[in-house]
Formats: structure tokens, sequence, C-alpha cells
């Protein structure tokens, strides 16, 4: 009898063939060191969260006030023609979040885009937008890419990268959104 | 550098004039990242073991070499491979790889500036996909993964070829 397939089939592909084998390697390399891989894990994920938490914590803050005195409507409007093509029959909260993501994105505050989507995808009600929602994103879709340009003026470069970063990301932005209207069903 | 600091001041003057509470706001969203990460915190916590055992059993680094030889068949500098492998995983661990990538071959060279634009223009895709589904009813990703791999693999060879004109 086929089973019913699991909830996050693909993460759980993927994390279950990157633990398996690491553990099976390690077997050979060092045995002793795969409870303390795992504790080192957690705690570096500990450490990260913490930073995460501040920095979601700034952004939410400023959002709460945005949403407060009613700009957050105003700016995700300027989205709306866009956004409402791309994702069909959601409620307006959604398409709200939905446009707030995606502008922040674009203007390079990841910090604030997170919570944003992960609000947006929570209020969805079609799993095609979700997808296509995450997919966006997964794909970066980022104009100017700071982290990067700043790291490479601390190096002294001289050659500029920003044309095709900006190419190939609306490039990727634009195939991953075709694949996903055409092959993702509902 | 000045447009956050004046947009932020334009923010709160405004919420002045509605009479909007900033204290109380910050304090909401304050709770709101809080409930956040309790949510996130789990698969954040499966993304970081996948990553340390990668990193500690040595098998990153193996597949790494082993992958050179495809990958250099298929026009991808090899120096890019343990970057290609780390990058959909984690954002921390792949700026660190792009930073020896930028000492060992130079800022300007040929894998360097590659390495920038697929920084650039990819994403954390599992760390993404994972956070984002976290508080979401159906959890379903569906295509979500294998689209997002397809679509910034695509995007590594455009840069491989972009680096080459530019």
């Amino acid at each position: 009898m086929p089973r019913p397939r699991q909830y996050n089939y693909c993460m759980n592909v993927v994390f279950s063939i990157i633990i398996t084998a690491c553990v099976c390697y390690m077997l050979f390399t060092s045995p002793g060191g795969i409870i303390n891989t795992f504790m080192d894990g957690g705690m570096a994920s500990l450490t990260f969260s913490v930073k995460l938490f501040v920095i979601y914590a700034v952004w939410m803050s400023v959002m709460k006030v945005l949403e407060k005195s009613g700009l957050d409507i105003w700016v995700a409007r300027l989205l709306n023609p866009i956004t409402k093509r791309l994702f069909k029959n959601e409620s307006e909260e959604c398409y709200k979040n939905i446009n707030l993501n995606l502008s922040a994105n674009l203007l390079g505050m990841g910090g604030a885009a997170t919570p944003l989507g992960i609000r947006a995808v929570e209020l969805m009600e079609n799993q095609k937008n979700k997808i296509m929602l995450v997919v966006i994103n997964a794909t970066s879709i980022q104009l100017i890419p700071t982290t990067i340009l700043s790291m490479r003026a601390a190096m002294g470069a001289t050659e500029d990268i920003m044309l095709p970063t900006l190419i190939v990301n609306i490039a990727s932005t634009v195939t991953a959104v075709a694949l996903v209207s055409l092959l993702v069903r509902k | 550098m000045y447009t956050l600091p004046v947009l932020l001041i334009i923010t709160f003057a405004i919420a002045f004039a509605k009479k909007v509470s900033l204290y109380d706001s910050f304090a909401e969203g304050i709770r709101s990242a809080f409930q956040l990460m309790i949510n996130i915190l789990p698969y954040l916590m499966t993304i970081f073991f996948a990553i340390e055992l990668l990193r500690a059993s040595g098998l990153s680094v193996l597949l790494s070499e082993l992958l050179e030889k495809p990958f250099m068949y298929l026009g991808i500098p090899k120096e890019l491979s343990e970057l290609l492998i780390l990058r959909p995983l984690s954002g921390s661990g792949s700026l660190v790889i792009l930073q020896k990538i930028y000492d060992n071959y130079g800022v300007d060279s040929y894998p360097a500036r590659v390495a920038s634009v697929i920084m650039g223009s990819t994403d954390t895709i599992m760390y993404v996909v994972a956070v984002y589904f976290s508080t979401s009813k159906n959890k379903k990703t569906g295509l979500a993964i294998p689209i997002s791999v397809f679509v910034s693999l695509a995007a590594t060879f455009l840069a491989c070829l972009l680096c080459k004109i530019f």
C-alpha cells in the first residue's frame, strides 16, 4: 500500500541524505565526534537565532509603527498591479504582506523581508501562491547586493559586478516565475 | 547612507501626528519577533545540524573535490565547487567561502567575480523554504525546492558566461 507523502517531502529527502551520509562517513573518520558535532550545530543555530531575533525585533517594531500609522497599505499599493496578477484570489491583508515582502527584498532589507514573507505564506489559501512567493524569495530578488559590494570594496576591487548581478537576478526571477506558473498545478 | 535615518524620522513624525504610541508599537513588534523565532527555531536548528555535519565530517570538502571535474566540463571554475555546495544551505557559511576565494585568487580574478555574482543573485534555498513554510498550516513544499535549485544552477551558468564578457 503506498504511503501518503510526507509534508516536507523534499526537505526530508535532502535532510535525510545529508545527515545519513555524514554520520556514515564520520563512522570512519571520527566516530567519537558525532554527538559533539550535533551539539556544535545546535549551539551555532542558537547563537544565530539570537542575532536573527534582534534583527527581526528591530524591523518588526518599525513595521508595527508603519502599520499603526496606516502607512504600510500606502507603500504596498504601489506593487498591487503586479502582485494581483501573480498571486490570485488572496485576502487584502495577504496582498499587503506580499507587497511589503517584495519591496523590502528589492531594497536589500532582508531582515525586514523575511517576517513579512512568513506572514504572507501563513495567510495564503492557495498552495501554488505559496510556492510562487517562496521560489521568488529563494532565488533572490534584491537589486543591490549590499553585503557583497562592501566585501569587495574592503578588498580593494576595481572590477564592477553590479551589471552582471542585476542581469542574472532579473533572468533568474523571470525564469522562476515562469517555471512555477507552468509546472505547479492548481 | 542617509536614506534609512530620514525614512525613519518621517515614519516617526507621521506616527506622532496620528497619535500612535511608539513605545507600545515597539513592544508589540519585539513580542511578535519572539513568537516568530519560536516558530522558526526547530527548522533553523535542523539546517544547522546538517551544515555542521557536512563541515565536521569533511564530507563537504570531499564532495567539492569530487565535483571539481564535472563542474570544469560544464564550464564552471573548479574554485567554486565548495561555494556551490554550501550556498543553498548557509548564508554566513557561504560568505566565509567567498572571502576565502577573494583571499586565494584575488578579488578581481575570474573565479572571484563569478562567485560575487552568484552570491548576489542566488539565495539560501533550503533555509528560505524551511523558514517561509514554518508557520503555514499546509507544509507541502511541492516543487519549490526542485525549481529553486534548477533556477539557481541556470543562474550559475549565466554568471560564468557574463563574467567572461564583462
